[in-house]
């Protein structure tokens, strides 16, 4: 027992001895780098450390007429929002950090956010869509749309220029973000005088998916929505086509990155989706952003990068607005953000966390993601 | 009606062979040791990668040999875990191996995602793929079939080795009795490595298979792993034909919520029915009553 | 009472105490900005997992069954008593102790029901219908929208602090120290070593298995409705099987059959998972990447060293009751 007593006091010392102390901005980053959505948190840890690289390639932010060198610390929430809790409660008082990117899931951001909203430390989540996220809080905000905007922008889209009279929908029962966006989409597909003709689930880290495929193919609709992550889509869209339905598909934000075409081939060719931005618009920071993501890692820049990285800039300009680092004023300064020029599009915020912004159709065509329309 | 009602059962069957993939080599473990082999989801998903790296790094490997080399490595690497991490501990209460092997499943699953990346792959299609059209619009792709016909032709392969060769003879012995077997001179650490290596290579076979058909990702072991112990303690503790009932059934009560009650509650059902079931049948399908407690 | 225990202050009830007495100053201190809110959360979440991992310890140390569900039973308290807490608005001092029991109660109900049925099984068998049923109430969660589906619920009041919680720890623990030491904790063991033999010394088996299983999901429950109290979120992922392991892998890092593991075995292990962070995130960032690959392998390597968990059937004496007074020396 002695033993086991000393053991655990020399730990509980070593906990709190760790706590550092850096010169210098720090901002934490809570992102899912381990658990079932790693994908995403490699994502936003590869985004954060080229803005990272960047801004301290110029001297740092500029706060109050002094640089200042940035250092991010990214923690490991495992896509479980107790961790994440975890994780922010480490992020605030022992990292003392100035402000939060994070997290990516809806349930972490939501674990997240009491704690941010209590001490009073700004937080920009780069993709949680769940409306709950910054609900009746002045500190939690959001880079992306939420659900009834995306939603809505692909029902109108099926319906007008697809002409699809009849849609069914195949999402993951399991996860808010999918479910949400299912839900919004079958309420303004039918408002706007179509028929919804499926309606079916599946559970996260589902291979096969031929049983709802085969119930859908029997109701033969003219559209499948498929507003699930791009990890899921590519095997959801050959088993259709391999079972021999003919449909068009459309899809949501999750399914922007390479892995969609990678995995999908041809059969993810003339499918649409929905999504924050398009490479091929001309708007120079998204090229910039772009071309720099390629050179630095070797692969193209998806949804979460794109996000993750206009949450880190928004900071940057909030801070360097606000003219010091403390975190009211910083706040005061994010929530006056007005047509900031983002990757993603360019971002206002008006009183709440949810920004205004708008949305584009992409349309996969020849291997590539090209711009089709854009929705505001 | 009929012919939507044909293909979920075709469904069915596909997704009963891959189940019975897992399902396979884990009883095969689960059946000598009785180890509860939380790990097995995670080998499975490991041969799959070993495969998918093979073919990336020797550009032109034929499947013919790629598979049996995958198997090799994984079975290797399935040995080299009973010694590290088992052996010590297989006298010891049979919880703190089922933690181990919980330990093991976790550390492989970082170790691919840290070596290889968390994206899902799909390894490239080696194997037919083409779509077989029957009557009616019933369509089931060459690959499906292949795994169909894999699995139950690796089910009667394994059903011979262990009813009728003497390694088999011996395994069985193990799982009956094992310090009556060690009296008899039998080595116990060949035949409990051998189990490991027959249990680890064909959970790399169907990792492959799984990694050409679906896709395959460091986490995909978890899902699967449960879904291989639920399948094979319903067929029943330690029998191979126990298994592969078990998978089928697992998989066609599965396919059939979806199909005819609610796919929303598809865990939920599936569940329910099979608890159902382990009432009216305390011991699984094949197995033997009488269990003793551990 | 306090004079037969005498000699040492190291007894139970004085600890008891001194635990109560330094969380609820330590949450003061935090409230007030004196002492760092994050060795605060990793406190109160060790309280809450003590619960947890003590109560699962009926089941899988003492009764030697193999019950795959504990989160599932958490799941039913912390969603009843985010209920009460939601939709009662009850007064605050009213709010805590109702919703905390509601959740409490309804986990037991619920425990009891799931027991019965479970209990006509052994084995690995048993370990499936538990699996199921967590899969089931997880399932079903996520199809109700009054229970917000898969997005949980959200606004929870706050309920919990770490003083609640160290007082229901202590008080659970308690409980569960004086049922193991009870003629039921004698007729558990008996179970778990041989279920015949005690059926024929004229044990009711299944009767005396289904109390620690209703025991187990009571205080499920109770962790539960200090988790979503605490947490002020909710979602039925968090509950799902991967919940249950976690439980398991603190339970048998402890040591099965010893209510001082499961206290131990909470504290390195959260401790170990968090010392994983800061040290690695110190030495360099990069290799922060590498926590979830070195914390298995501790774990295995604590497996190997100590077949039992660090505390396999033995107990730290001071946690126990005195002998002298209860009578019930068995041995």
């Amino acid at each position: 027992m002695k033993k086991s007593v000393w053991l655990l006091s020399a730990l509980s010392v070593l906990v709190c001895l760790t706590g550092c102390q850096d010169k210098g901005v720090k901002i934490g980053v809570s992102a899912p780098i381990s658990g079932d959505i790693a994908a995403l948190g490699q994502s936003t840890k590869n985004a954060v450390l080229l803005a990272q690289e960047e801004i301290n390639a110029k001297g740092g932010i500029t706060i109050g007429g002094t640089k200042q060198k940035v250092t991010f610390i990214i923690e490991d929430d495992e896509n479980k929002p107790e961790a994440a809790a975890t994780v922010f409660q480490k992020l605030i008082n022992q990292d003392k950090v100035a402000a939060i990117i994070g997290s990516q899931s809806s349930k972490c951001s939501n674990a997240g956010a009491p704690i941010a909203e209590a001490a009073g430390i700004p937080q920009i989540s780069p993709w949680s869509t769940n409306p709950n996220v910054t609900k009746d809080k002045r500190f939690v905000f959001r880079a992306c749309f939420i659900d009834p905007f995306q939603g809505k922008a692909v029902a109108g889209f099926a319906r007008g220029k697809m002409k699809a009279g009849t849609a069914a929908v195949l999402y993951d029962v399991a996860s808010d973000y999918n479910k949400g966006i299912a839900e919004v989409f079958r309420n303004e597909f039918t408002k706007a005088g179509g028929k919804i003709v499926g309606f079916e689930t599946y559970n996260t880290n589902d291979k096969d998916f031929s049983a709802q495929l085969s119930k859908i193919k029997g109701a033969a609709p003219d559209v499948l929505f498929l507003p699930n992550y791009f990890n899921d889509v590519p095997l959801q869209v050959q088993q259709a086509r391999k079972l021999g339905m003919t449909c068009k598909f459309i899809g949501s934000d999750g399914w922007d990155n390479q892995e969609l075409i990678k995995m999908g081939g041809k059969d993810m060719e003339g499918t649409y989706f929905s999504n924050h931005y398009s490479p091929d618009v001309d708007r120079p920071a998204s090229k910039k952003f772009i071309a720099s993501y390629a050179k630095k890692y070797n692969t193209q820049v998806d949804a979460a990068a794109a996000l993750t990285y206009d949450s880190v800039y928004l900071l940057v300009n909030a801070m360097e607005k606000a003219g010091k680092l403390d975190s009211k004023a910083i706040r005061d300064a994010l929530a006056g953000t007005k047509n900031f020029d983002g990757v993603t599009g360019v971002i206002t915020y008006n009183g709440s966390g949810d920004p205004i912004k708008g949305a584009v159709m992409i349309r996969v065509e020849n291997g590539k993601f090209v711009f089709d329309s854009a929705v505001n | 009606m009929l012919a939507t009602a044909i293909q979920q059962l075709l469904n069915a069957a596909q997704l009963g062979a891959v189940y019975a993939l897992i399902a396979l080599g884990y009883t095969m473990v689960y059946g000598t040791i009785r180890l509860i082999n939380f790990a097995h989801g995670d080998i499975f998903m490991l041969g799959g990668f070993i495969g998918f790296l093979l073919v990336a790094i020797i550009p032109g490997l034929p499947v013919a040999a790629m598979i049996p080399l995958a198997m090799l490595l994984t079975a290797m690497i399935g040995v080299l875990i009973e010694r590290v991490a088992y052996r010590k501990l297989r006298n010891a209460q049979r919880m703190s191996l089922v933690i181990t092997a919980l330990g093991v499943g976790i550390f492989l699953e970082n170790l691919v995602r840290i070596l290889v990346g968390p994206q899902a792959r799909q390894i490239p299609a080696q194997l037919p793929n083409k779509v077989l059209r029957l009557a009616n619009g019933v369509v089931i792709t060459e690959d499906k079939l292949l795994v169909i016909l894999i699995s139950l032709s690796l089910m009667v392969i394994l059903w011979i080795f262990v009813n009728k060769t003497l390694l088999g003879t011996a395994m069985r012995a193990v799982a009956d009795n094992r310090d009556a077997v060690q009296l008899m001179g039998v080595n116990l650490n060949l035949i409990i490595a051998t189990t490991f290596a027959v249990g680890s290579a064909l959970a790399a076979a169907g990792g492959i298979f799984f990694g050409q058909a679906y896709s395959i990702d460091p986490y995909m072991g978890i899902d699967l792993g449960w879904k291989a112990f639920i399948a094979a303690v319903i067929g029943g503790i330690g029998s191979i034909e126990g298994a592969v009932i078990g998978s089928f059934l697992l998989a066609g009560v599965e396919v059939l919520t979806v199909a005819y009650l609610s796919s929303n509650l598809k865990n939920g059902i599936a569940f329910g029915l099979l608890i159902i079931l382990l009432l009216i049948r305390p011991n699984g399908i094949m197995g033997r009553a009488a269990l003793k407690k551990v | 009472m306090a004079e037969h225990q005498g000699k040492t202050p190291l007894n139970f009830r004085n600890v008891a105490i001194a635990t109560f007495i330094v969380a609820a100053l330590v949450q003061f201190l935090g409230s007030v900005g004196l002492f760092n809110n994050y060795y605060l959360h990793i406190l109160t979440v060790i309280g809450i997992n003590i619960i947890l991992v003590a109560s699962l310890n009926l089941v899988n140390g003492y009764l030697g069954e193999f019950a795959l569900g504990h989160a599932g039973f958490m799941a039913v308290g912390a969603y009843v008593a985010a209920l009460i807490a939601l939709k009662l608005h009850l007064p605050v001092l009213l709010r805590i102790p109702v919703s905390l029991a509601g959740g409490a109660l309804a986990a037991g109900v619920i425990g009891y029901l799931v027991g019965r049925v479970t209990f006509k099984t052994v084995g690995d068998y048993l370990a499936i219908i538990t699996l199921g049923f967590n899969m089931i109430i997880v399932n079903a969660i996520q199809n109700i929208d009054y229970l917000g589906g898969p997005r949980g619920l959200t606004a929870i009041p706050k309920g919990t602090d770490l003083a609640t919680v160290a007082l229901c720890t202590v008080l659970s623990y308690w409980i569960l120290r004086n049922l193991v030491d009870s003629v039921y904790g004698r007729m558990w063991l008996c179970i778990r070593e041989n279920a015949i033999a005690g059926e024929l010394i004229g044990i009711d088996v299944n009767r005396v298995k289904n109390l620690a299983f209703t025991v187990a999901a009571t205080f499920a429950g109770l962790a539960g409705g200090l988790y979503a109290g605490y947490q002020q979120f909710i979602t039925p992922k968090s509950f799902d099987y991967l919940k249950t392991t976690d439980i398991l892998v603190m339970l048998y890092l402890g040591g099965m059959g010893s209510l001082s593991g499961s206290i131990l075995g909470v504290v390195a292990y959260t401790l170990l998972m968090e010392l994983l962070r800061n040290i690695l995130g110190l030495i360099a960032p990069q290799l922060a990447d590498l926590r979830m690959l070195l914390s298995p392998l501790i774990l295995v390597f604590i497996m190997l060293t100590r077949q039992y968990g660090l505390m396999g059937n033995r107990e730290w004496r001071w946690l126990m009751p005195d002998r002298k007074q209860t009578g019930g020396e068995g041995a």
